[in-house]
C-alpha cells in the first residue's frame, strides 16, 4: 500500500511535467495547427541558457530561472516567424526537424556533448508524509507547475487576450473581425508555449543529467500525454500528463522497469488505434483532420526516373570508382556507405514522396534490418543472401504494421507514432539485451554468397552497386506500372486519385511496405558491412539525417534520393566527422529546402535558372511570395 | 459617411467586383440586394479589407481605408457581422459578446453595453454561460449581431441577417435592426429578402455580377418594374 501511495507521488511529479510540456505543444496547435517537432530541443537550450547564468555567470537561481524563460520566450517566437513560409502540415514538420538539428548543433557547439550537472532549486532533506518520502524539490515541481496551470486556466477564461486566443483557434478571419491582431495573438501563442517548454526544462534537468539529449524522450511522452489527453483539450491534456506518470510509475514498480520508457510508445499506439480523439477530446477536432488539397502534391519534382543518358553514365562512374581509388579503402568504404544509404533513401522517397507522409521512424527500421540479418546468420545459421532477403521481408512487415497503422492516422499522428518508433526501437534494443547484446551490441559476420567470401572493400562495393542496381531498376519498374502511375496520381492529389479509382488504401499500405523493405535491405548490408551494430547506431538523430538526405536530394525522384545520400555521406567527411557543422549544415539547408525550395536541390537549379533567365531577359518570372499567416490567409488578397 | 468608389476586386482569377460605387449618408439604412453570388458580401469584405480591392477608392469620414487591416478599421468604428453568423461555438454567449469589444479601451461604458445588449437581446442573457455553439440559428445571429454592438460600431455592416431564420424570427431580427439605427448606427444591411429589407431602408443598391445595376430611395426601388420582377416577387 504504501509503495503504491510512493509510486504515484512518484509518477504525478513527473507527470506534471509531462503535462506542462505537452501544454506547450498543444497551446501552439491549436490555434496554428501545427506541431512543433523542435519543441524539446528548444527547452533544452534555453535550459543551458540558465545554466550558463547560473554557473558561469553566478546569478542567483530565481534570476537565472527567469532569464532562461525570457530567452524561451523569445526563442519560440523567433521559430514563429522562423516557420511562416511553411504552407502545409508536412513542410511544417519537417522544418521543425531541421530546427530540432540546428538547435542541437548550436547547442553541442556551445555546451560540448558532455552532460553536464545541473543544481536542484531545493536541497534540502526529504521528508515523509503518511509514509511517502517527498523531496522539497518535487514539491516545488508540483507547486509550480500548478501555478503555472492556473496561471494560464485564468488567462484563457477571464482575459481578453485569452479568451481571443481561443476564439482565433476557433475562426481566424472573425477573430481579426473583432479588432484583434491575429499577428500579436499567434506572437502571445508561441511565447506561452516557449515558457512553459524552459520551466520544464529546468525542472527536468536537475532529475538527470543535461545534455543536448535532454528533452528528446521527453518529447515523445509529452506526445503520448497530449494524445492521451485528446490533443486540444487543456484539462484532458493534463490530466493525460499526470495519468502517464503514474502509469509508467505502475509499470516500473509492478512489472519491469525496462519496460518504462518503452511503455509510453506502446500507450501511444493504443490509443491512436482505439480512441484516436484522447480521453476528453471531441471528435469535431481531431488533430490533423486537414484539408486534402493542400496535403499532396506538395513536394512536387522532376519525372521520377533517369534518362538512359544519365543511367549509362551513372553505371560507368560506378564501376569505374573502385577502380580509381582501389588503393584507398578509406574512399571506397564511404562509397559503400552512399550505397546503402541510397537503397534507404530510395524507399523513403517512396513513402514521402508519394503519399506525402512524414516518417521520422526510418532508423528504427534500419536497425530492424540490421538486427534481424545479424540474429539470423549468427543465431540460426542463415546464409548471408537469405538473411538478406528476410531482413527486407521482416522489415517489410513491419511497414505493413505502419501502414495499417497510417490508414487510421493523419500525417500528423503518423509523424508522431513514427517518432515513438524511432524512440522506442533503440531503447528495446538496449533492454533486450539476451538477443542483442545491448549497449555492446554485436559482430555481424562476413558477408559471403556461396564460396565466395565478401571481405574487402572493393568487393563490398561491388556487392552493394549490384543490389543498388537491382533496387533502382526494381523501383523504375514498379514506377512505370499500373502500380506507379497510381502511386503518381496519389502524390498529384489524393482525391483525384480516389476519384480515378485509385485504391488510397493499398497504395499507401504498399507504399510503407516497399519503403520499409529497402529499409530492411539496407540495415542488413550495414551491418555486415560495418561488421558491427549497436543501438546507437540507429538514434532519431539518423532518421532526421535520412528526412534531410532525401528533402536535400529532392523529393519524388530517383536520382534525388539518390544525391541526398551522397550528400549525406560526403559533408562528414569534409567536416572531418564534426557532428555539429555537418548537422548545422544538414538543418540549414533542409530547413532553407522546405521553406524556400520545395522541390529540392532539383527545384534549386530551377530556380536558380530563372533568377538567371530573369537577370538576362530583364522578364520577370515571378517566383511566390512569402506567406501570409500559419495555416489560413486572414484576407484573400488579389495582385 | 462612407464612400466607394469605382471599386475593383477579384479572388485569384474570379472577378467579384467590377466598378462599384456607392454611398452611405450617416444614420440612414441603405440595403444592397442582388442575388446569389452577385458580390455582395465581396462588397462587406472589401469595406472591412478582408478581400483587398484592386483599383478604386473606399473613404469613411474623409479618410481613406482601403489600406487599413481588418482589425484597425474595426477600431475606426466598422464592424461587420458576417454572412452565417460565425459565432465562435466553443466560447460562452458572455465570452463572445465580451470579444466583441476586444478593442476598445473605454472598458467602463462597455459594462453600459452589455446591459445594452443584453435589453435588446434577452435571451442571451439567460443562455449568457452556454457555448455559443449550443444556440438555435436566430439566437447565434442575435449573438453575433451583439457581438458586433459590442465593438461600438458606428457603422454597422449585416451580411445576411436574415437567412435562414423562422419568419417570426426574420420580423424580430429586422425590427432591432431598426431600433439599433434609430439609437445612432449607420447600418448597411445586405440582403436577398428584398421585400424585408427595403420596408426598413431609406436607400437602396442592386447589384448584378459585380456592377450596381439600380439604386434609388427604397420606395423607388419598389416601384420600379424591372426591380419588382427580379427580387420583389412580380
Ligand atoms: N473565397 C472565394 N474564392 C473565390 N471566389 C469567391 C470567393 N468568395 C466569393 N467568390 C466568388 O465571388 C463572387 C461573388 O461572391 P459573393 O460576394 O459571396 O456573392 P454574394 O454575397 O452576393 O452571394 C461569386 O462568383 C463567388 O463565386
Ligand atoms: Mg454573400
Amino acid at each position: 500500500m504504501l509503495m503504491l501511495g510512493q509510486t504515484i507521488f512518484n509518477g504525478i511529479v513527473i507527470g506534471s511535467l509531462y503535462a506542462l510540456v505537452a501544454l506547450g505543444l498543444v497551446i501552439v496547435f491549436k490555434s496554428t495547427n501545427r506541431i512543433n517537432f523542435a519543441y524539446g530541443q528548444m527547452a533544452m537550450f534555453s535550459t543551458f541558457i540558465g545554466y550558463t547564468l547560473l554557473a558561469k555567470f553566478h546569478l542567483p537561481f530565481m534570476l537565472a530561472f527567469i532569464g532562461a524563460l525570457v530567452f524561451s520566450a523569445l526563442l519560440a517566437v523567433l521559430v514563429r516567424n522562423i516557420l511562416r513560409p511553411a504552407k502545409s502540415e508536412s513542410s511544417v514538420i519537417v522544418a521543425t526537424l531541421a530546427l530540432y538539428m540546428i538547435f542541437t548543433a548550436v547547442a553541442g557547439i556551445i555546451w560540448g556533448w558532455d552532460p553536464v550537472s545541473f543544481p536542484q532549486v531545493f536541497t534540502g532533506e526529504p521528508f515523509s508524509v503518511f509514509g511517502i518520502i517527498m523531496r522539497p524539490n518535487d514539491l516545488f515541481n508540483i507547486l509550480l507547475t500548478v501555478i503555472l496551470m492556473l496561471m494560464l486556466f485564468l488567462f484563457f477564461k477571464f482575459n481578453l487576450n485569452g479568451i481571443a486566443m481561443r476564439a482565433l483557434s476557433q475562426n481566424l478571419v472573425t477573430t481579426s473581425l473583432m479588432g484583434a491582431s491575429v499577428n500579436k495573438l499567434f506572437t502571445i501563442t508561441w511565447a506561452i508555449s516557449g515558457i512553459l517548454g524552459g520551466v520544464a526544462g529546468i525542472l527536468v534537468a536537475p532529475t538527470s543529467f543535461l545534455d543536448t539529449n535532454l528533452m528528446a524522450v521527453f518529447l515523445l511522452k509529452a506526445f503520448t500525454a497530449a494524445v492521451l489527453g485528446g490533443f486540444t483539450s487543456y484539462p484532458g491534456v493534463v490530466i493525460g500528463g499526470l495519468s502517464l506518470g503514474v502509469m509508467e510509475g505502475l509499470v516500473s514498480s509492478y512489472i519491469s522497469t525496462d519496460l518504462m520508457d518503452t511503455f509510453a510508445f506502446v500507450l501511444l499506439i493504443i490509443v491512436l488505434l482505439i480512441r484516436p480523439e484522447g480521453i476528453l477530446g471531441k471528435r469535431i477536432r481531431m488533430l490533423g483532420k486537414t484539408s486534402s488539397t493542400e496535403e499532396s502534391g506538395e513536394f512536387d519534382s522532376s519525372r521520377p526516373g533517369m534518362s538512359m543518358r544519365k543511367k549509362l553514365a551513372f553505371l560507368i562512374v560506378s564501376i569505374a570508382l573502385p577502380f580509381v581509388f582501389q588503393g584507398n579503402t578509406y574512399i571506397l568504404y564511404f562509397a559503400v556507405l552512399t550505397g546503402i544509404y541510397m537503397i534507404l533513401a530510395i524507399g523513403l522517397d517512396f513513402l514521402v514522396g508519394y503519399t506525402g507522409k512524414i516518417s521520422l521512424g526510418h532508423a528504427a527500421l534500419l536497425a530492424i534490418g540490421a538486427y534481424s540479418s545479424v540474429i539470423l546468420t549468427s543465431k540460426v545459421g542463415f546464409p548471408f543472401w537469405l538473411a538478406l532477403l528476410s531482413a527486407g521481408i521482416i522489415t517489410g512487415l513491419v511497414g505493413l504494421l505502419l501502414g495499417f497503422a497510417a490508414l487510421r492516422l493523419s500525417g500528423l499522428y503518423l509523424a508522431i507514432v513514427t517518432l515513438g518508433l524511432g524512440t522506442a526501437v533503440p531503447q528495446i534494443l538496449l533492454k533486450w539485451d539476451e538477443v542483442t547484446n545491448g549497449y555492446t551490441g554485436l559482430h555481424a559476420a562476413i558477408p559471403s554468397i556461396g564460396f565466395f567470401i565478401i571481405d574487402t572493400e572493393f568487393e563490398m562495393y561491388f556487392l552493394v552497386l549490384a543490389i543498388v542496381i537491382v533496387t533502382i531498376i526494381v523501383t523504375n519498374n514498379i514506377l512505370r506500372s499500373k502500380i506507379g502511375r497510381a502511386f503518381v496520381a496519389l502524390r498529384d492529389s489524393e482525391a483525384g486519385a480516389e476519384a480515378m479509382g485509385v485504391q488510397l488504401a493499398k497504395y499507401q499500405i504498399l507504399a510503407f511496405v516497399i519503403s520499409a523493405f529497402f529499409a530492411g535491405i539496407a540495415g542488413s548490408l550495414y551491418a555486415h558491412v560495418v561488421g558491427f551494430i549497436s543501438p546507437a547506431d540507429f538514434s532519431i538523430w539518423n532518421s532526421l539525417l535520412f528526412i534531410s538526405m532525401l528533402f536535400i536530394g529532392g523529393v519524388a525522384s530517383i536520382p534525388g534520393a539518390m544525391l541526398g545520400a551522397a550528400f549525406m555521406t560526403m559533408v562528414p567527411i569534409f567536416f572531418a566527422g564534426s557532428k555539429s557543422i555537418s548537422a548545422i549544415l544538414f538543418g540549414g539547408a533542409l530547413l532553407i529546402i522546405i521553406l524556400f525550395f520545395p522541390s529540392g536541390l532539383a527545384g534549386f537549379y530551377k530556380v536558380g535558372l530563372n533568377i538567371g533567365k530573369r537577370l538576362f531577359s530583364r522578364n520577370s518570372i515571378g517566383l511566390k511570395g512569402p506567406a501570409e499567416e500559419e495555416g489560413t490567409n486572414v484576407a484573400t488578397r488579389n495582385k | 459617411m462612407l464612400e466607394l468608389d469605382n471599386i475593383y476586386a477579384n479572388y485569384g482569377s474570379v472577378k467579384a467586383l467590377k466598378g462599384v460605387s456607392l454611398n452611405v449618408k450617416q444614420n440612414s439604412i441603405v440595403a444592397l440586394l442582388g442575388a446569389n453570388g452577385a458580390g455582395k458580401s465581396s462588397i462587406l469584405k472589401t469595406i472591412t479589407n478582408l478581400l483587398r480591392p484592386h483599383s478604386g477608392s473606399i473613404t469613411f469620414l474623409g479618410e481613406r481605408i482601403d489600406r487599413l487591416k481588418p482589425e484597425k478599421t474595426v477600431r475606426k468604428g466598422i464592424v461587420m457581422v458576417p454572412e452565417g453568423r460565425q459565432v465562435f461555438p466553443e466560447l460562452t454567449v458572455y465570452e463572445n459578446l465580451l470579444i466583441g469589444s476586444y478593442a476598445r479601451k473605454d472598458r467602463a461604458q462597455v459594462k453600459k453595453d452589455f446591459k445594452f445588449v443584453y435589453e435588446l437581446f434577452p435571451i442571451l442573457h439567460e443562455k449568457m454561460k452556454d457555448p455559443a455553439g449550443t444556440l438555435s440559428g436566430g439566437q447565434m445571429q442575435m449573438l453575433a449581431i451583439g457581438r458586433g454592438l459590442m465593438s461600438k460600431p458606428t457603422l454597422l455592416l449585416l451580411d445576411e441577417p436574415s437567412l435562414g431564420l423562422a419568419p417570426i424570427m426574420v420580423q424580430e431580427i429586422f425590427r432591432i435592426i431598426e431600433e439599433i439605427n434609430s439609437r445612432g448606427t449607420t447600418i448597411l444591411l445586405v440582403e436577398q429578402n428584398a421585400n424585408m429589407a427595403l420596408s426598413i431602408s431609406d436607400y437602396a443598391y442592386v447589384l448584378e455580377t459585380g456592377i450596381i445595376s439600380n439604386e434609388g430611395s427604397a420606395a423607388e426601388l419598389q416601384n420600379n418594374d424591372e426591380v419588382r420582377q427580379s427580387y420583389l416577387g412580380g
